[in-house]
């Protein structure tokens, strides 16, 4: 849809003066010989012409012509804009042609026709197209402004024609012709004047728009770098947090389970000579404190490196832990996530993850749970999960290493913890999210 | 792609068929060629039928041309003519042939409203220049090209009172005579007969300064209208005759009336205004009293025994859509035998055409025409014609005609200095014709 303006009215008004003007001369063309002839003055008209008069049909063509004129370039300023290249051309050469030809019927006396058609053509052409339209034009308006090539091609003014009237009459039309025309000219200027400003603010606004993009580039680059320098920054704190992680996870997992069985060690050193059996035993117990430790470590690297994250995406991950925890210890498992399309960034699935399992592990392990209740809802960017189970609980809690880690584990994405033991024991997490906008 | 090229394909079939059927229906259709007549007749001779020969011609032609049908406004006459074609012009509607008539060919010619003819006449086998008079010719001919051919022609003559001659004794002058003759003539028939003091028998009437500076091959302005050659020894010449001749009738006042009652021994008549009171009932009318007969003009020391031709053309119209119809019925008014034979039975001009004029039956007609011992028509006519001077006719003619009327008038008036008053009169009309 074309954006209705300024020059469009002007454009407007032109046609329509244009089309006063052709009408009026081809009303002067037409009817000054039949009221010449009914005044009998047929023959002094004559006399002072140096060419025959054009028959007055003959006009009719320049009727038709501006009728033609004004349905092409309406139609072209309508619908020209998506037509192909082709027809655009045809366009440019028609509405010239037809220019000519009703000048021409016109016998040259009015040749702001072609103002017309410069407005009409030239913000729709290519510039160089343009540079040769405007200079063909101009040759054009300084031909038909010659009164030599009106006698030489045998025509006979309208001023001729004004003559047979009577002074008022002659002052009237001669006048009403000469301020249409001029008009029509102070118009055709007003366009230029309205484009090539136009084309000047266009331009001012490129160039300003340009400076800006330089100076934003300038901004841009320095940010980038201000990026990288936090990029590796923040690098280098994700491998501090990392390192901390895994001492964190060294010491709860493998420096517990060796401090036992160093402990053990020691003491069934000392019975071994007292008692061998008691040194036994107590052999078994730091096997199986080994074993227990073994697992630790199993589940810590495990927790490292989250294949099943890795594999699949949280829901699913979620399900398949679900499925798998379900199957080998009994209990009944109920998931029910109630968040849809969660976009979550990979450290925020893994806590949660990590939440999950965690809390499923203490509810089979500590709570002796025969079922456990997992629900994940979402509130005002708050991620909210709550694991539920129907074991022993407690009344006081000692946050052993899960408890802990889950804690610092939320704490880092500034999320908290709760439990409570006394109907069987409940975790809540609460994470508020980062790029929760979709959830 | 397809249904495109159907558009085309369907586009271009009713095209063709509309061109066609147009083609179809305009050769069905008769061409009706329209033509410009005046009524009456243009040298105001009475005539009892003013169309006959047009009406005559119109139906050999379109027994000629089956598809083709001619028509013609009535009742136009000569003062309102110019007018009526100028305002056919302005309408768009002009005639395809029409009489052009001397005074307006000037006119017509700068308008480029007639068609050259010349491509026709060279193309024709039928037609040549060498059939007509010279100056009949050159009346249609303007810069070189021929736009009108003569239809009728009317030289000037000069009338003789035979009887007035015969009683003061002298011999009807030969057709090759002098103004020495004439003057001569003129100065022994001058006298007063009843004895009351005044003239009352005259040499001449209406001879004036124009016959004169045409008999002695001089020109009141060059052909193409843009200077006056008043001063050229020639025009100077005749003028000085002409300035002699009216010294005779100094303070008499000669009219008319004066040669219709025989007092008058010679008088410019124009050959329609003989055609129409020679033959019988019209001389009866007229000129009773006395006999009386047709000479060639006088002529000069410089020049020959011509007069000016009066000559009545035919043109086409240059927007005329049928051109080669239109030559054909120009041919038909103008080069045709039948047509132009009829001049001389149902009209008072004379044929343009040498072999018409010069033929065995037309002198059979004036001979029949004419009573008693009359000379003319048999020598005289084709005479005349060969001698005669085709009237100027660029646009501003008319004017600058009466123009220099006035103005030799009143040089005239100065005996002594006749030459300067004429080149002062030559000054102002060459600044005329310029402006």
């Amino acid at each position: 849809m074309r954006v209705y303006n300024m020059r469009d009215t002007i454009r407007h008004s032109m046609l329509l003066l244009n089309f006063a003007i052709v009408l009026l001369l081809s009303v002067v063309f037409v009817f000054t010989p039949s009221f010449v002839a009914r005044r009998g003055a047929g023959l002094d008209f004559l006399q002072d012409l140096d060419h025959l008069p054009a028959q007055p049909w003959s006009i009719g063509l320049a009727v038709v012509g501006i009728f033609i004129l004004i349905v092409v370039s309406i139609i072209y300023r309508e619908k020209g804009m998506e037509w192909k290249e082709q027809n655009k051309l045809a366009v440019y050469w028609l509405e010239p042609t037809l220019g000519l030809i009703i000048i021409l019927t016109l016998h040259l006396d009015y040749n702001g026709l072609l103002l017309l058609i410069v407005v009409d053509l030239i913000d729709t052409m290519k510039i160089r197209g343009r540079m040769f339209f405007l200079s063909a034009m101009i040759v054009l308006y300084l031909l038909t402004s010659l009164d030599v090539l009106r006698s030489m091609l045998g025509m006979v003014s309208v001023t001729d024609y004004f003559i047979c009237y009577d002074m008022q009459t002659r002052q009237f039309m001669q006048s009403t012709v000469g301020l249409l025309s001029a008009l029509n000219s102070i118009l055709f200027i007003g366009y230029m004047v309205l484009l090539f400003s136009q084309k000047t603010e266009e331009n001012t606004a490129i160039r300003h728009l340009n400076y800006e993009l330089e100076h934003v580039n300038d901004r841009l680059s320095v940010m980038n770098e201000q990026l990288k320098a936090y990029a590796a920054e923040s690098e280098r704190m994700a491998e501090t947090r990392e390192r901390n992680r895994l001492a964190r996870e060294i010491h709860d997992t493998l420096g517990h389970a060796l401090t036992g069985i160093t402990a053990g060690a020691d003491a069934c050193l000392q019975m071994m000579e007292v008692s061998p059996d008691m040194a036994k035993k107590q052999m078994e117990v730091i096997a199986a404190t080994a074993r227990q430790g073994m697992s630790e470590v199993r589940r810590s690297v495990k927790a490292l490196r989250p294949d099943a994250l890795e594999r699949f995406e949280l829901e699913v991950a979620l399900k398949k832990l679900c499925t798998e925890m379900q199957q080998t210890s009994h209990a009944v498992i109920d998931l029910q996530i109630e968040t849809e399309n969660l976009r979550l960034s990979p450290d925020e699935e893994d806590t949660v993850y990590r939440t999950i399992q965690e809390g499923i592990t203490n509810a089979i392990r500590h709570g002796l749970a025969t079922a456990v209740w997992i629900k994940l809802s979402c509130e005002e960017r708050r991620l909210k999960i709550t694991v539920q189970d129907n074991g022993t609980g407690c009344t006081i809690v000692n946050p052993g290493f899960g408890l802990r880690h889950m804690r610092e584990r939320l704490n880092l994405l500034n999320g908290t913890l709760k439990w409570n033991g006394d109907h069987g024991f409940r975790i809540e997490a609460v994470i508020p999210l980062r790029w929760g906008d979709e959830v | 792609m397809k249904r495109d090229m159907f558009k085309r394909l369907l586009a271009g079939i009713l095209m063709t068929a509309f061109c066609l059927g147009a083609v179809v229906v305009g050769s069905t259709k008769k061409t009706v060629l329209t033509i410009g007549i005046v009524a009456g007749s243009y040298w105001d001779a009475p005539n009892n039928n003013c169309y006959k020969i047009m009406d005559d011609a119109i139906e050999r032609f379109e027994q000629q041309h089956p598809n083709v049908s001619i028509e013609y406004t009535s009742g136009i006459l000569k003062r309102d003519y110019a007018e009526w074609l100028g305002d056919q012009y302005l309408l768009g509607k002009e005639p395809d042939v029409f009489i052009v008539l001397p005074e307006d060919f000037g006119m017509l010619c700068q308008l480029d409203a007639l068609e050259p003819l010349d491509a026709f006449i060279e193309q024709d086998d039928t037609v040549s220049r060498a059939a007509f008079y010279d100056a009949a010719l050159a009346s249609g001919m303007e810069n070189a090209r021929q736009y009108a051919l003569p239809y009728e022609c009317v030289p000037t003559l000069m009338f003789v009172n035979k009887t007035l001659l015969e009683q003061e004794g002298i011999s009807v002058p030969e057709n090759n005579w002098t103004w020495d003759d004439f003057y001569h003539i003129c100065a022994q028939v001058t006298r007063d007969i009843d004895g009351d003091g005044t003239f009352d028998q005259f040499g001449s009437y209406g001879y004036s300064w124009r016959d004169a500076l045409i008999s002695n091959g001089a020109a009141l302005f060059s052909d193409d209208g843009m200077y006056c050659q008043l001063g050229e020894p020639q025009a100077v010449e005749a003028i000085a005759f002409e300035q002699k001749l009216e010294k005779l009738y100094q303070g008499c006042d000669i009219t008319s009336i004066s040669f219709d009652e025989g007092k008058v021994a010679f008088r410019p008549f124009l050959f329609s205004d003989y055609r129409t009171y020679q033959p019988y009932p019209w001389r009866i009318k007229k000129y009773s009293d006395f006999a009386w007969d047709c000479i060639q003009m006088p002529r000069g020391p410089s020049g020959g025994n011509s007069s000016e031709l009066s000559t009545l053309m035919m043109g086409i119209g240059s927007r005329s859509h049928h051109k080669r119809l239109a030559w054909e019925f120009l041919k038909e008014m103008t080069c045709s035998e039948q047509t132009q034979k009829m001049l001389f039975t149902d009209s008072h001009g004379v044929s343009a055409l040498r072999r018409v004029t010069q033929s065995e039956q037309t002198q059979e007609i004036l001979r029949q025409d004419t009573p008693g011992d009359s000379q003319l028509g048999l020598e005289i006519l084709p005479d005349a014609m060969e001698q005669a001077i085709a009237a100027p006719h660029f646009q501003q003619y008319d004017q600058a005609l009466a123009l220099a009327n006035g103005l030799i008038e009143t040089a005239m008036q100065d005996e002594n200095n006749l030459e300067l008053q004429l080149l002062r009169a030559q000054r102002e009309i060459d600044q005329y014709l310029q402006n």
